[in-house]
C-alpha cells in the first residue's frame, strides 16, 4: 500500500497537469488596469508627433516625463523598456516641479496636478512638449491630449489648436482616431 | 481522480491529520514544490514568444485597437498599494470572490501576518501580529469609515459585521500600528473594509448558495441611477448556517440572520460628493456560555440563542478641489443590541470625524479631529456577571496632524503625524509616527516606520464585574473569584518598528516582506488583588478571592512576512505567503498577573503559510485552489493543521454563473480555537454550491 504522502503528491502532479494543459490552451488574457493602457498609449503617442527640428537634433533621448504623483508605478518602464521612438533610446523621468519640463518630448501630467493646470500649458507651449494627461477635460482646458474613458475604453481628444500653438505636427492617423478633436478634423476625415 | 480513492484517503492518517503535525507541513511543502515545479517546467517548455506579456501585447497594439482594450477600473489600488509606507495588503472584490469566503473573517485567511481561527460557526479569533483572540483588542475594523470596535469588551463582533461580499470593493489590511491616522485601538493593525460606490453596482444581483454547513444564503441587489450623478442601490441578505462538529453532541452554534440595506451616493458637478448609507439585522446566534450566580447553582453551561440585532445610518460629504486638495466629513449613527445567555449590551453610538488635505510645496497637509459618544445599557441577567454603573457614555475625542515631506522629489517621503486623544477613562494621550519611503527605482520600494500607539481602557477593564465559581466550598458557603472593575487601568502602550520592501522582480513576479519588532507596555495582565474574604452583599453569603485586570505585562513581539507573486500567464496567477511571529510576554515589575502571558503568547501561531493558484481558462471558467497551514496554539492544545479550499466557477453567456467551493478539504473536521466554555468546537469539511444572476 502506498503512503498517503505519495498518494497526496500523486494527486498533485494530476491537478497540475490539468491545470496546466488548460492554462496553456486557453489563456485568455485578463483585463489590464487604466494604467496600463495608459502608459501604453503614451508610448504610442511618440510614433505620430513630431516635434520641432531644433527640439529633434538636440538630444540624444527621447523623453517621456511623468509631473506630480505617479499613477503608473513600474508599468510605464516595463512599456518603454528597451524601446526606441525615433532611432533615441525611451528614458522615463518623474518630476515635481513645472520649470523641469524641458527635456521632456512628452509629458504626462498627473491629475495630482490639476491647481498648476496655467503654468504648465504655459511652460508647455514655450518648451513644445507634448502634453497628455487623464484629468477631467483636459484637452478642454488646454492640454494637447486628454485620455477619456468611455465605457471602460480608454480614448483621447486631442486639442489641435494647443498643438499648433506648441509647434507639434500630429498625424493624420492620430486625428482620425481621436474621439473629438478640438480644432476640427482635417478634410476628409 | 476516482471516488474509490477517497475513502481510504479519509480514513488514513489525514482524517487524524492534526496528530502528525510534522508531516503535514513536509507533505504540503512536498506537494506544493511539485505543484510549482510541474508549472514552472511547463510554462518554459511553451515557447514564451507565442505568449507574450500583457504589457509587451499592450504597446503593439495600433491606437484604434488600444481604444478598444476594456480595463478594469478596480485594479488602481495596487499602484497605491505600491507606495505606502506600510505593511498594506489589499484584498480586491476579485481576491474575496475567488476566496469562496462566505464571511469577512474567512477572505481575511488569505492575508500575510493575519491569523483567522474559526471557533465555532459563529465565531472567530483574528489576530493581526499576535494577540489573536475572540473578539481582538489591538485590531481597528472600519466598514466605509464606521467604527465597528466595541469599548464595552474592546474588540470586534464579528458576527455581526456581515456584508454582501459582491458589493465589496476592497479590503485593506494594514499589518501594524496604524494609531496616527485610525484613531486609538489600532496598536496591531487596522482593517478597512470598504464597499464600492452605488455608481458601481447598478442592476439586478442575486446569489443563491446551498451547502453542508452554509446550508443557505441568499443575497440579493439591486442598483441604478438617473445618469446625472445620482446612483443608489438596496440589498438584502439572509443565511442559515448549520453547526460545527461538537464531539460533546450539542449542536448549539447556528447561526441565522436576515439583513438588508441601502447606498445613495450624489456626485455633483462641482467636487461636492454625498454619500448616505445604512444597514438594519436581526440575527440569531447559538452560543454556549457559563453563567455564574451567587445563589444555586453557582455555576452553569447554558446553551441556547443569542439575540443580536441593530442598525446604522452614516452621512459622508467629500469635497475634491484636486489631487491631494479635499476634505471629508463623515456623520454617522450605530444601534446595536445584544442579549446574549448571559449579559446584555443595548448601545447607541454617534460618531463625528473631519478630515482636511492640501499641499504646500514638497509637503502635503492632512489634519482633523473627530468625536465619539458610545451609550451602553447593561442589565444584569446573571448575578455573577455585571457592569457598574450599568449605563454609561464612552466617549472619544480625537485630533491629528501629518505631513508627508518630500525630501528627494519622488524618492525620498518623509511622513511625520501625530494623533492627540482623550477618553473618559483617560488623560491626553500622543501616538506620534514617523514613517520613511524611499523609492530608488520605480520597481522598488523601501520603507521604514517608528510608531507609537494605544489601546485605549474600555468598559471591560473599568466598569465590569466578572465572575467564576472555584468549585469549591468554604464553611459549606460556595467559594467564587471575581474580576472586579480597575479604576486605576490605563491604554496599553506598543512601540513598533517597523521595516519593508517591495520589489517587481520581473514584471511578473512581484515580492513583498515586511518585518517588525515592538516592544509592549503596561499590557493587560489578570492581577490577584488580596485574600479571600467573606461576602454577603450581592448575595447570598459566600467567600470571594478577589482579583482584576491590570496593566501587569510587558514584553516584546518579533517577526516577518513574506509575500510573493507570480503570474506565469496573464490568466494564471500564483500567490503565497509565510508569516512567522515569536512573541515574549512577561511579568512586569510587582505584578500580580496569574498567567496571562503564556495564555496571550500561546494563542497565536508561530508560523503560518498559505498558497494560492487562480486561473482563467479563457472567459467562461476558472479554478482556484488555496492551501493553508497554521502552526500550534501551544496554550490552547490546538494542534497545527494544513488545509485546502477549492473552488470552480463558470461564467456563462447568460447573465447567470455557477460555482462550486470546497473549504477545509483535508480532513473531516480539524480544530482552530480553544472554546470558552469547553470542550472544543471542529471545524467541518465543507462543500457549497452558489448560484448566481448579475444583469
Amino acid at each position: 500500500m502506498r503512503l498517503p504522502t505519495e498518494r497526496w503528491q500523486l494527486r498533485c502532479v494530476g491537478v497540475a497537469t490539468v491545470i496546466l494543459s488548460c492554462a496553456l490552451l486557453c489563456a485568455q488574457t485578463a483585463k489590464p488596469s487604466e494604467s496600463q493602457v495608459e502608459a501604453a498609449y503614451l508610448y504610442n503617442f511618440g510614433k505620430f508627433v513630431t516635434w520641432p527640428s531644433d527640439r529633434v537634433n538636440t538630444s540624444e533621448e527621447f523623453t517621456i516625463c511623468v509631473l506630480g504623483k505617479d499613477p503608473f508605478g513600474p508599468v510605464l518602464d516595463e512599456t518603454v523598456n528597451g524601446e526606441q521612438i525615433d532611432g533615441k533610446n525611451v528614458r522615463i523621468h518623474r518630476i515635481s516641479r513645472v520649470q523641469e519640463i524641458r527635456p521632456c518630448n512628452i509629458l504626462f501630467v498627473s491629475s495630482s496636478e490639476e491647481e498648476r493646470m496655467p503654468a504648465i500649458i504655459a511652460e508647455a507651449q514655450r518648451t513644445h512638449v507634448l502634453t497628455v494627461s487623464d484629468m477631467p477635460h483636459f484637452a478642454e482646458r488646454g492640454g494637447t491630449i486628454g485620455l477619456v474613458n468611455h465605457n471602460d475604453r480608454i480614448r483621447f481628444e486631442v486639442n489641435r489648436v494647443r498643438a499648433e500653438a506648441c509647434h507639434l505636427g500630429l498625424s493624420s492617423e492620430l486625428l482620425k482616431v481621436a474621439v473629438r478633436v478640438i480644432g476640427g478634423k482635417p478634410a476628409g476625415n | 481522480m476516482r471516488p474509490s480513492e477517497r475513502v481510504p484517503f479519509e480514513d488514513s492518517m489525514w482524517m487524524r491529520g492534526t496528530r502528525f503535525p510534522l508531516r503535514l507541513v513536509t507533505t504540503g511543502i512536498a506537494a506544493l514544490v511539485v505543484l510549482l515545479l510541474g508549472l514552472t517546467s511547463a510554462v518554459l517548455a511553451s515557447d514564451s514568444s507565442e505568449q507574450p506579456e500583457d504589457q509587451q501585447t499592450l504597446k503593439q497594439l495600433t491606437l484604434a485597437q488600444l481604444g478598444n482594450v476594456e480595463v478594469t477600473t478596480a485594479s488602481k489600488t495596487p499602484e497605491q498599494v505600491w507606495k505606502t509606507s506600510a505593511a498594506i495588503f489589499v484584498l480586491t472584490q476579485d481576491d474575496i470572490r475567488r476566496s469562496g469566503a462566505t464571511t469577512v473573517p474567512d477572505a481575511l485567511r488569505l492575508v500575510p501576518g493575519v491569523e483567522v481561527a474559526r471557533i465555532n460557526s459563529n465565531r472567530w479569533s483574528i489576530g493581526i501580529r499576535g494577540f489573536g483572540s475572540r473578539l481582538n483588542r489591538d485590531v481597528l475594523v472600519l466598514i466605509d469609515g464606521r467604527t465597528v470596535y466595541t469599548t464595552l469588551l474592546a474588540g470586534t463582533y464579528w458576527e455581526v459585521q456581515n456584508l454582501m461580499l459582491a458589493d465589496v470593493e476592497r479590503i485593506e489590511v494594514i499589518r501594524g500600528p496604524g494609531g496616527t491616522i485610525w484613531g486609538p485601538n489600532a496598536v496591531n493593525g487596522v482593517i478597512n473594509i470598504i464597499t464600492k460606490s452605488s455608481k458601481d453596482t447598478h442592476g439586478e444581483y442575486v446569489s443563491v448558495i446551498g451547502g453542508n454547513v452554509d446550508e443557505g444564503m441568499i443575497n440579493a441587489r439591486y442598483g441604478g441611477g438617473n445618469g446625472k450623478g445620482l446612483d443608489y442601490r438596496v440589498y438584502g441578505l439572509a443565511f442559515d448556517r448549520g453547526p460545527e462538529y461538537h464531539p460533546g453532541g450539542i449542536d448549539y452554534d447556528r447561526w441565522r440572520a436576515v439583513q438588508g440595506g441601502f447606498r445613495v451616493d450624489l456626485a455633483n458637478k462641482g467636487a461636492n460628493r454625498f454619500t448616505l448609507q445604512g444597514d438594519i439585522y436581526d440575527e440569531g446566534e447559538g452560543e454556549s456560555v457559563t453563567a455564574t450566580t451567587y445563589a444555586f447553582p453557582y455555576s452553569q453551561i447554558l446553551n441556547g440563542t443569542a439575540g443580536l440585532s441593530g442598525g446604522n445610518v452614516g452621512m459622508r460629504w467629500q469635497r475634491v478641489q484636486g489631487e491631494g486638495k479635499d476634505f471629508q466629513l463623515h456623520v454617522y449613527y450605530d444601534r446595536a443590541n445584544r442579549h446574549e445567555l448571559n449579559f446584555a449590551d443595548l448601545r447607541d453610538t454617534f460618531d463625528v470625524d473631519f478630515v482636511d488635505r492640501f499641499r504646500l510645496p514638497r509637503q502635503q497637509i492632512s489634519w482633523g479631529f473627530g468625536g465619539r459618544w458610545s451609550h451602553g445599557r447593561n442589565p444584569t441577567i446573571v448575578s455573577g456577571l455585571y457592569f457598574l454603573p450599568g449605563s454609561r457614555t464612552d466617549q472619544l475625542y480625537t485630533a491629528f496632524l501629518q505631513d508627508d515631506i518630500g525630501i528627494v522629489d519622488d524618492q525620498l517621503l518623509l511622513e511625520l503625524g501625530t494623533k492627540l486623544l482623550k477618553t473618559n477613562y483617560t488623560g491626553a494621550e500622543w501616538q506620534p509616527s514617523v514613517r520613511l519611503l524611499w523609492t530608488p527605482r520605480a520597481t522598488q520600494t523601501f520603507w521604514g516606520a517608528f510608531t507609537h500607539a494605544v489601546r485605549t481602557p474600555s468598559d471591560a477593564e473599568r466598569a465590569f464585574y466578572l465572575t467564576g465559581f472555584t468549585g469549591a466550598f468554604i464553611n459549606n458557603l460556595p467559594f467564587f473569584a471575581r474580576f472586579n472593575a480597575n479604576p486605576d487601568f490605563r491604554s496599553e502602550q506598543l512601540n513598533g518598528y517597523e521595516f519593508g520592501f517591495r520589489q517587481l522582480v520581473r514584471q511578473n513576479v512581484y515580492i513583498d516582506v515586511a518585518a517588525f519588532h515592538n516592544h509592549y507596555g503596561d499590557l493587560f495582565s489578570e492581577d490577584f488583588t488580596g485574600s479571600i474574604y467573606f461576602e454577603d452583599n450581592p448575595g447570598p453569603p459566600h467567600y470571594l478571592l478577589p482579583a482584576e485586570f491590570g496593566n501587569g505585562l510587558v514584553g516584546t513581539t518579533k517577526g516577518v512576512e513574506i509575500a510573493p507573486e507570480w503570474k506565469p500567464l496573464p490568466s494564471w496567477r500564483l500567490r503565497a505567503s509565510y508569516s512567522f511571529l515569536q512573541m515574549r510576554l512577561m511579568r512586569g515589575t510587582n505584578s500580580q498577573d496569574i498567567g496571562t502571558s503564556a495564555i496571550t503568547e500561546g494563542a497565536s501561531p508561530r508560523h503560518q503559510v498559505t498558497a494560492q493558484s487562480g486561473v482563467d481558462f479563457n472567459k467562461s471558467f476558472s479554478l482556484d485552489l488555496t492551501y493553508r497551514y497554521v502552526s500550534q496554539l501551544k496554550a490552547q492544545n490546538i494542534r497545527a493543521y494544513s488545509t485546502a479550499d477549492a473552488q470552480f466557477t463558470w461564467h456563462t453567456r447568460w447573465p447567470l454563473g455557477f460555482s462550486i467551493v470546497g473549504q477545509n478539504l483535508f480532513q473531516p473536521y480539524h480544530y482552530e480555537f480553544a472554546s470558552d466554555p469547553a470542550p472544543n468546537v471542529a471545524i467541518k469539511r465543507s462543500v457549497y454550491g452558489q448560484i448566481t444572476w448579475q444583469k
